[in-house]
């Protein structure tokens, strides 16, 4: 199997579930389309490497790391209203809940975001998650602590939804 | 709200997204940038025994009129090939008390060294060439578009092409009656993401990254002039009031909207028309090309032709800056043309140079003498920028 077939295998498999982590991460579609295309292009440069080792984790790392340093250099750029809630029904429940999600997301800062989506999306371990996003074990569990705390803090209408559809 | 109530949400909020293809374009953006590396280490190593035996001007234009010769700048090395090595120079004239630099003629545009390719990797498009379709082999976005006869031909920032057919039988007919090309300077978003055709009654618009043909309904609006306004909004402007519908690009019909106002400078009131769109570079600077000014001064009046047309840069760092675009009396320079193509960073502009023989994409260093040449394409196209940098 040539090099390119080898990849293009991988990027097919992959690509969905690495699009879904950077809209999670960033909220924007675009950007996420993005984030995905110039991870899979690093990638792609360093196949022969990667090929029989962890193409998945490289590439979220690119996903990551790139995110926050996008974050940086665009943070005064970003200005968003937050949008008017509808009126409560169930029939409006979904929407709601993903409105809700997006708007706590928002909140946190990028690490912290990352941190939550690795964490609990992509199950990842914390000692991966700390690889992913360059920094200590000891970071991402401060981390992850201050992120949950600011998401409840950020939505309880988003706890108590949750509790409603669970009863 | 439990760790598995949060799992749960994150899973609901994604589950529903859907992909498309960027292995393909991945690869051959890997296979190009893996060229412009080996080609890097080359030259650096060819630049390297040049600057031992010579100090070299790499930008610089050939001596002025009848002057002495400009001091020459150093030579750029591949160590800092991403900044511009250009110092800050006395500017070749003035006109009206501001500073005018003369471009290179059209014989010294094909000399100009290339833009550094970690500013921009350079691009040499064959737009005849076979392409895929980007049902094949798609692409996120564009950052150029050319169209022609039945085609566009996407540029992405790869610099991989694609060649999209384009099936449109409801042309616009302008004021006098004369049909309206579907192609045009406005064709390509900002964000390089749609295009947009004007049809009788109808725009046509493609999303590059999903391969999906829509239209949007407008009635009885002319869509002759259709513009971007942002990355998502159009506007259908009726002249001369430059106001009209506007519609999101979802088709969505949100008003009526105007051109944002532009901040440009016009050398002479009434003495020049505008060619192609003003383009800002996102901090403040607008850059516009005039079409011929009489009274700009030129390098050798006994050479170019007198009143040159001229781009026009304001609100940047240094000003308001001139460049006066040198026509030898027999070139066949385009009357429409150069147009400001957009902005590499916030002190390089790009205009597009067209004659018979060429189109090129020259990238001007604002309030310098540095030139260097960016891309070149195939003529006869009509050409549409993204933002470039």
């Amino acid at each position: 199997m040539s090099d390119e077939t080898g990849f293009r295998r991988w990027a097919e498999e992959r690509q969905l579930a690495l699009l879904r982590t950077a809209v999670l991460l960033t909220g924007d579609r675009h950007r996420a389309e993005d984030l995905v295309q110039e991870a899979l292009t690093q990638v792609a440069l360093r196949w022969r490497r990667l090929a029989d080792e962890h193409p998945d984790a490289y590439a979220r790392q690119v996903i990551v790391r790139r995110n926050i340093s996008w974050w940086r250099k665009h943070r005064r750029e970003v200005v968003a209203d937050p949008p008017e809630r509808g009126a409560d029904s169930r029939a409006e429940a979904y929407a709601d809940r993903r409105m809700l999600l997006d708007q706590a997301l928002a909140q946190l800062t990028p690490r912290q975001r990352a941190t939550v989506v690795l964490r609990y999306y992509d199950d990842l371990s914390e000692r991966e998650t700390a690889e992913a996003l360059g920094v200590s074990v000891g970071t991402v569990k401060s981390q992850t602590h201050v992120a949950l705390r600011r998401l409840r803090e950020a939505s309880p209408e988003l706890a108590d939804l949750l509790g409603e559809e669970c009863r | 709200m439990s760790d598995q109530d949060l799992r749960d949400l994150l899973h609901d909020r994604v589950d529903d997204l859907t992909s498309i293809d960027l292995a393909p374009g991945a690869w051959e953006q890997a296979a190009r940038r893996r060229r412009v590396r080996r080609s890097l280490v080359a030259g650096g190593v060819v630049l390297a025994v040049v600057l031992a035996a010579v100090t070299v001007d790499l930008v610089r234009l050939p001596d002025r009129e009848g002057g002495a010769p400009m001091p020459a700048s150093p030579a750029p090395t591949p160590s800092d090939s991403t900044s511009s090595t250009a110092s800050p120079i006395v500017p070749d004239a003035t006109y009206q008390g501001l500073p005018v630099w003369w471009s290179p003629d059209l014989d010294e545009e094909l000399d100009l060294p290339l833009v550094p390719p970690d500013l921009m990797p350079s691009w040499d498009v064959d737009l005849t060439a076979e392409a895929p379709d980007p049902a094949a082999a798609p692409i996120v976005r564009a950052v150029a578009a050319f169209g022609r006869d039945h085609s566009v031909v996407l540029v992405a920032p790869s610099r991989a092409t694609r060649r999209l057919p384009v099936d449109l039988d409801q042309p616009e007919t302008d004021e006098a009656g004369y049909e309206v090309s579907p192609y045009g300077p406005s064709m390509l978003s900002p964000d390089g993401r749609h295009l947009v055709f004007p049809q009788a009654g109808s725009l046509a618009l493609y999303d590059v990254a999903r391969h999906r043909w829509s239209s949007i309904d407008v009635g009885s609006a002319t869509t002759a002039y259709v513009t971007w306004v942002g990355d998502d909004q159009l506007l259908l402007p009726r002249l001369p009031e430059q106001s009209g519908p506007l519609y999101d690009v979802d088709g969505t019909r949100v008003g009526t909207g105007a051109k944002p106002p532009v901040r440009v400078f016009r050398l002479q009131e009434s003495m020049q028309n505008p060619i192609g769109p003003a383009r800002g570079d996102g901090e403040g600077a607008t850059a516009q090309s005039w079409g011929m000014g009489p009274g700009i001064p030129v390098r050798d009046p006994a050479t170019y032709l007198s009143g040159p047309a001229s781009l026009v840069v304001t609100g940047g760092p240094t000003g308001t800056s001139v460049l006066a675009f040198m026509t030898a009396i027999d070139d066949h320079r385009w009357m429409d043309a150069p147009a400001v193509a957009g902005w590499l960073d916030d002190e390089t502009v790009v205009y597009e140079s067209i004659a018979d023989d060429r189109d090129l994409l020259i990238a001007w260093t604002v309030g310098t003498d540095l030139f260097r040449k960016v891309a070149s394409v195939t003529p006869g196209w009509t050409s549409s920028f993204a933002r470039l940098g």
